[in-house]
């Protein structure tokens, strides 16, 4: 993992990857370490298939690109195997993508223009993960505006000849991406406010960030609102009717190309279950609640046919991605801990067991919306009975398991409990 | 919530302070702002506020409740406790909280914060009762340097606390006869006022009481919303921070008002004593007047307190803005004490079209949340 990056074909990658893909977890994530602390990571990222990095959820190192790239990261294309061979020759505007390799040549000539505030920022997200949200958000919020306008202002980087995306794709790229950064920090607090459920976006917030957009740079529009759509789905409600004025219109027909966006990115392989997947069980609901909102979206009254045709396909993928989820949470986050019978759990485990078991009574909530309860019902009825049995005695106290049932099953069951001591 | 046949409301301008009823804090999400109070016909029964946040209150017995909503077995356990009041009283209804709490039924981290404030209560009533039997030999022998509380330096403390005990009982049984009450009846008597005074706190200057704990805590919390909304004017919504603010210091500044005119009573330990012996319950009823002034205000507090980001303080705003206790026209005959008279009014109103922030997902995160304040509490 050392030298140049090596960049391999897709016949190399499968050959690589499969001896991988029976390895253990222990030996994957080491991998994945190994992969991480790459400066120049090449084909490595794809030699572990996507399912398993959003089984394992690896915490990855938090550089400065991909603070940076956070609020673009749903435009960045995955790994399809034009990328790969010969990205200049294929990449062009309308596909409505970032091509990664763009990334890093743009990272560094914004970390260069910034200088010593750059290299505070570094100082700043040393030693942190992807993980770290609450810290993207806030370091994120000083960054992405400054890299914006570097962005809109800057000429070719020195190192963009690397990217093989030829000179000629690097403006419209910094043009697509620059309003996007600038709005950035005013989406997180959007979406941080919306999440709470008290507090739904503004309709002249939205307007005012998608205004300028739509007057002066009609190419980035669409992504725009991807990128708005897939983090606040609610605001699809607040956008101005076409006739509204010429700006109403531009939106309005960005809007459908988005949402093609949107579900094309929601139909790559696994692209919905990794979502699920990849976040932790506290917020595998509220990812469920907002692709199901952006799904009623792109299923609303004038779509047509083949696309309604489309939603329900993703939405059975979701349905199915949030069971698999919802078991495997189950298993790991709550079973697993309570596995070896015996010893009584140290009182330090017991807020993590009752936080999985809110976190799939959340995620529950949310799959009873996109499809059958069934499942659920049998599967916490399941756990919750073995909480109740006696021989879970000795791992929890009494009212530990009183709580875990209260929350698996509800306050009548806890109730009943409560009425019946062993 | 359409489909219950909902029962009595109350339009709410509450004339007493019984009728107000006090704040329980309950960890459902739908019950937030429910009040507890006496009732004729069923011993006590809830004001919920009205779901859309209208004026009115529904007035509801348990099972009304549960129509309404599916409370927590906390809550259930917490009703249970208040069926067992005669008068529901902010210091009974703390009471009934702690020992939930104590039980698990909040989680481990609200039992161990019960555990401690019901070891810190215990610890003011005997500092209080201490405290009172010192002030009553200083003031009847004219001890000053040896047996002053802080005086530790002249005196040991273990000979300092028999040297009280001493003179105590020496003053009780010379005093006792003009009282027409034995020594073991006024000992009695001045324990039963330290356990009164113990959650205002008996030196002048004790910020470790619980009430001039809380009122603490609302200074602070006000200092922090006030810079919070000076900061950045965007901060607010719709004039709601200010308001909040301003109720907020309203409060704390009443609250410090009522403390110091309390604890002035003790600066005549023996009249306190004749007082007592005349009259208990009307002494008593002068001490918790803290307690019904500041009711309902520790909740509002701690939402502030327990949010850290923008976005969780702005939504934490809407729900203080819902939970301002309004005072009721009672509390004009408290003549002595200066209330602000904007305490009597409401100070705004949130209202919302709907229930979905606070019930089917949403809820267990509220839940949780509504445990880790009840942890905060003093």
């Amino acid at each position: 993992v050392s030298g140049e990056p090596a960049q391999l074909c897709n016949h190399q990658i499968r050959t690589l990857s499969q001896p991988l893909a029976a390895g253990p977890d222990p030996r994957i994530m080491r991998i994945v370490a190994s992969v991480d602390a790459m400066m120049q990571r090449g084909s490595a990222d794809f030699l572990i298939e996507r399912q398993r990095m959003a089984r394992l959820r690896p915490a990855h190192p938090l550089r400065f690109s991909s603070l940076l790239f956070q609020p673009i990261e749903l435009l960045v294309a995955p790994a399809p195997d034009w990328l790969l061979v010969a990205p200049a020759a294929h990449w062009r505007l309308k596909q409505q993508a970032i091509p990664r390799t763009a990334l890093i040549p743009m990272a560094e000539h914004i970390r260069g223009a910034m200088g010593d505030a750059a290299t505070a920022i570094v100082a700043q997200i040393a030693g942190r993960t992807t993980a770290d949200a609450e810290l993207i958000s806030r370091v994120g919020r000083s960054l992405w505006p400054e890299a914006a306008r570097i962005l809109a202002d800057a000429p070719i980087p020195e190192t963009w000849e690397a990217t093989g995306l030829g000179n000629m794709n690097y403006r419209p790229l910094a043009e697509i991406i620059a309003p996007i950064l600038a709005e950035a920090a005013t989406l997180d607090v959007l979406q941080a406010e919306a999440a709470t459920g008290l507090l739904p976006p503004p309709r002249e917030m939205i307007e005012a960030i998608l205004g300028p957009v739509a007057q002066t740079n009609e190419a980035a529009l669409p992504m725009m609102i991807a990128i708005l759509l897939d983090r606040l789905p609610a605001a699809a409600d607040l956008l101005p009717p076409a006739g509204n004025g010429s700006e109403a219109t531009a939106i309005q027909a960005a809007l459908s190309q988005a949402g093609d966006l949107l579900l094309r990115q929601l139909e790559q392989e696994d692209a919905i279950e990794t979502r699920i997947a990849a976040c932790t069980l506290a917020d595998a609901g509220a990812a469920v609640n907002r692709i199901a909102a952006l799904l009623r979206h792109l299923d609303s009254t004038n779509a047509k046919p083949p696309r309604r045709e489309r939603v329900r396909a993703a939405r059975k993928r979701l349905e199915a991605g949030c069971k698999a989820r919802f078991a495997s949470g189950l298993q790991d986050d709550l079973l697993a801990p309570l596995q070896p019978m015996g010893a009584a759990l140290a009182p330090a485990a017991i807020p993590a067991l009752e936080a999985a078991a809110r976190g799939l009574r959340v995620l529950e909530t949310e799959g009873r919306v996109v499809g059958s309860g069934a499942t659920y019902d049998v599967l916490l009825g399941h756990v919750a009975d073995a909480i109740k049995d006696t021989a879970m005695r000795d791992r929890l106290s009494w009212v530990d398991r009183l709580r875990l049932v209260e929350i698996l099953s509800g306050p009548n069951a806890a109730s009943v409990m409560l009425d019946k001591p062993e | 919530v359409t489909a219950v046949a909902l029962p009595l409301i109350e339009l709410h301008h509450p004339t007493t302070f019984k009728g107000r009823g006090v704040a329980a804090p309950f960890t459902t999400p739908l019950l937030a702002g429910t009040r507890v109070r006496e009732s004729s016909r069923t011993g006590v029964e809830l004001l919920v506020p009205n779901l859309s946040g209208g004026r009115s209150f529904y007035v509801l017995n348990w099972p009304g409740v549960r129509a309404l909503c599916n409370p927590t077995l906390h809550d259930a356990e917490l009703f249970r406790r208040f069926r067992g009041l005669a008068l529901p009283s902010p210091a009974l209804v703390r009471e009934a909280a702690l020992e939930v709490a104590l039980e698990g039924h909040a989680g481990r981290e609200a039992a161990a914060a019960a555990a401690v404030a019901t070891a810190q209560d215990g610890a003011q009533r005997l500092l209080a009762r201490s405290l009172l039997m010192t002030g009553l030999v200083k003031q009847m022998a004219g001890l000053v340097e040896q047996l002053d509380p802080n005086g530790a330096k002249s005196v040991p403390r273990a000979e300092r606390t028999a040297e009280v005990d001493r003179r105590a009982s020496a003053i009780l049984h010379r005093i006792a006869p003009s009282f027409g009450q034995s020594a073991a009846q006024l000992a009695a008597g001045l324990t039963a006022i330290g356990d009164v005074f113990a959650p205002v706190g008996i030196a002048a200057a004790d910020r470790g009481a619980r009430i001039p704990r809380l009122l603490t805590r609302l200074r602070n919390t006000h200092a922090d919303l006030s810079l919070w909304l000076d900061a950045d004017p965007s901060n607010d919504i719709g004039g709601l921070g200010p308001a909040v603010a301003a109720a907020m210091q309203r409060a704390s500044a009443s609250g410090e008002a009522v403390l110091a005119r309390t604890r002035s009573t003790l600066m005549d330990p023996q009249a306190l004593l004749r007082r007592w012996m005349a009259d208990a319950s009307g002494l008593s009823a002068l001490v918790s007047r803290c307690d019904w002034l500041l009711d309902g205000w520790e909740r509002v507090s701690l939402l502030w307190l327990s949010a850290s980001s923008g976005a969780s303080r702005r939504a934490a705003l809407l729900e203080m803005a819902s939970l301002v206790p309004v005072l009721p026209r009672e509390v004009t005959e408290w003549t002595e004490t200066p209330i602000h008279p904007d305490m009597m009014k409401e100070t705004c109103r949130v209202t919302s079209h709907q229930d979905a922030w606070r019930t089917g997902g949403s809820a267990f995160a509220l839940i949780e949340r509504n445990e880790k304040l009840l942890a905060m509490s003093t």
